[in-house]
């Protein structure tokens, strides 16, 4: 898959951003992508979301090639992204006002996500009265209101300091159990990607191809005490062991400016 | 350092300063140190300004002034919003048009009054055609560099929702550029009050600004001082309730 973008100096430059991702989601499945910074996963994201056009390779939801954004597919983005214009269940309505869905049913629907997210009480506040990680469950509860089969999370926790990610994980992973979706994550936190995932997909460096796939075999559910288990840290130092000749890889290489 | 000074509350000083530079004026004038023919006393002026309201003397200028201010800046707020969307749009013409905008803003316009007399006469049409130049440009500037820093992020927001571009613009940019619109929206208006106000001095034959020429002519310094209150209030009403309307748009967003 390389992705075509205009250099600094104009000039249209072909990056090989992403390889070879050959890979199958299962349907309720939480994978994770993890790799050196710079490698293409937001990249591979965006274009799984519809967002960049690959200039080569395809992705496929039952047999239906992405081309624009699919209905089937939710996002939630690495910054914040709420609308601070609007309360939080006006932010959680959003989706379903562009389908055209009438205000008292998609009011329903938002109500119960809301609930699911554990906003409830906080349907009427803007998001300038919440936390970093209250927001980031206004962006999941946006992202979850359309009802999408699959959603794409780039480092939807980067921003948290590390014990609000723990809780936030937790959150997530009642959510997703609540839910039945299929959620692709993307990481760069080791921690993170075996707490939450059924498998973690080691990216490496660019032009990227899957390095390595890690079954996490941790029983479900799980909970921030799992970060304490021996099986934990044989899975993180596993990990740690596949990306960190990468991350050298990628710490002496000069980055090139990948526009975001 | 902690700050050692004994804590008053800044709007106590604020209305100090005011209470006491009237004070001061009220002094001069009632002691005789400065002429009545330069300066009348607050109080006369109040009084005088109460005499002129009731006498229905300042109805037809106060209805002229607004209305030409109001004319300008509706005409400014229209055409500036929709410009500025325009120099985003098509960011090339807009960095082409740009330094001509800005130099605009420079130029004192009042320097085209003889111009202006002779192609458009005396009276409303040149003060609203000088007003609404001076009031469109911040109205352009600001929706432009409203709409410039809205973040990446939203786009994708709108995309990966597959909103439709009007659902884009409507949904989600407009509201986004909306604080550096308004903005560009406040300070045209105090700038539409300031130059119809001005132009009125010299272009005109209706008006609070004329008024104030007028009497100045005649050397009736009270109904002069009358009618500078007037408009001064006036000016400062406008622009706390547009600081204050700003001020709640911008704490329920930050």
């Amino acid at each position: 898959m390389t992705y075509a973008m205009r250099s600094p100096s104009g000039t249209v430059v072909e990056l090989e951003a992403v390889r070879e991702i050959t890979h199958d989601l299962r349907m309720g499945e939480f994978v994770t992508i993890i790799g050196p910074s710079g490698c293409g996963k937001s990249t591979l994201l965006e274009i799984v979301a519809g967002l960049r056009k690959a200039s080569r390779g395809d992705v496929y939801i039952w047999d239906q090639r992405i081309t624009d954004p699919h209905p089937s597919i939710g996002m939630v983005f690495q910054e914040e992204s709420t609308f601070p214009w609007r309360t939080v269940m006006e932010n959680v309505e959003f989706g379903l006002e562009v389908r055209g869905v009438p205000k008292k049913e998609r009011q329903k629907t938002c109500q119960r996500i809301i609930e699911i997210v554990g906003l409830h009480g906080f349907e009427h506040s803007h998001p300038n009265a919440l936390s970093g990680g209250m927001k980031q469950r206004v962006a999941i509860a946006r992202a979850l209101a359309t009802d999408p089969e699959i959603l794409l999370m780039d480092e939807p926790f980067g921003a948290l300091d590390q014990q609000t990610r723990l809780f936030i994980g937790q959150e997530l992973l009642r959510i997703w159990e609540a839910t039945g979706k299929t959620i692709l994550f993307v990481t760069h936190d080791i921690n993170e990607a075996v707490y939450l995932s059924d498998r973690v997909l080691v990216m490496s460096h660019r032009p990227s191809v899957v390095k390595a796939v890690v079954e996490v075999d941790i029983p479900r559910p799980r909970d921030t005490t799992t970060i304490t288990l021996e099986r934990f840290h044989e899975l993180t130092s596993a990990l740690w062991e596949i990306l960190r000749e990468e991350s050298e890889k990628a710490l002496a290489m000069p980055r090139a400016k990948v526009p975001s | 350092m902690p700050e050692s000074y004994p804590k008053i509350r800044p709007q106590w000083v604020q209305w100090s300063i005011i209470v006491g530079f009237v004070a001061i004026l009220e002094v001069l004038s009632r002691g005789g140190i400065v002429k009545r023919t330069i300066l009348v006393s607050p109080s006369e002026m109040f009084a005088t300004l109460g005499g002129l309201i009731v006498a229905n003397d300042v109805t037809p200028h106060f209805i002229r002034t607004m209305v030409e201010t109001f004319a300008s800046f509706a005409m400014a707020g229209a055409l500036g919003i929709a410009i500025g969307i325009f120099f985003w749009k098509f960011a090339r013409i807009g960095k082409m048009f740009e330094p001509y905008i800005v130099s605009v803003y420079a130029m004192p316009l009042v320097m085209f009054y003889p111009l202006l007399l002779i192609f458009l006469g005396l009276g409303s049409p040149p003060i609203i055609f000088i007003t609404t130049i001076s009031s469109i440009i911040p109205i352009i500037l600001n929706t432009t560099i409203g709409f410039r820093e809205i973040r990446e992020v939203m786009h994708k927001v709108a995309s990966s929702n597959r909103c439709t571009p009007w659902q884009t613009f409507s949904k989600v940019l407009f509201p986004a550029a909306t604080p550096y619109i308004f903005t560009g929206l406040k300070l045209g208006f105090i700038y539409a009050l300031i130059v119809t106000i001005g132009m009125e001095f010299i272009l005109t034959d209706l008006g609070l600004g004329f008024q104030v020429h007028q009497f100045y002519d005649f050397f009736n310094t009270s109904s002069m001082y009358a009618y500078i209150l007037l408009n001064l209030i006036i000016a400062i009403s406008a622009n706390v309730l547009l600081f204050r309307g700003e001020g709640a748009m911008r704490k329920e967003r930050t």
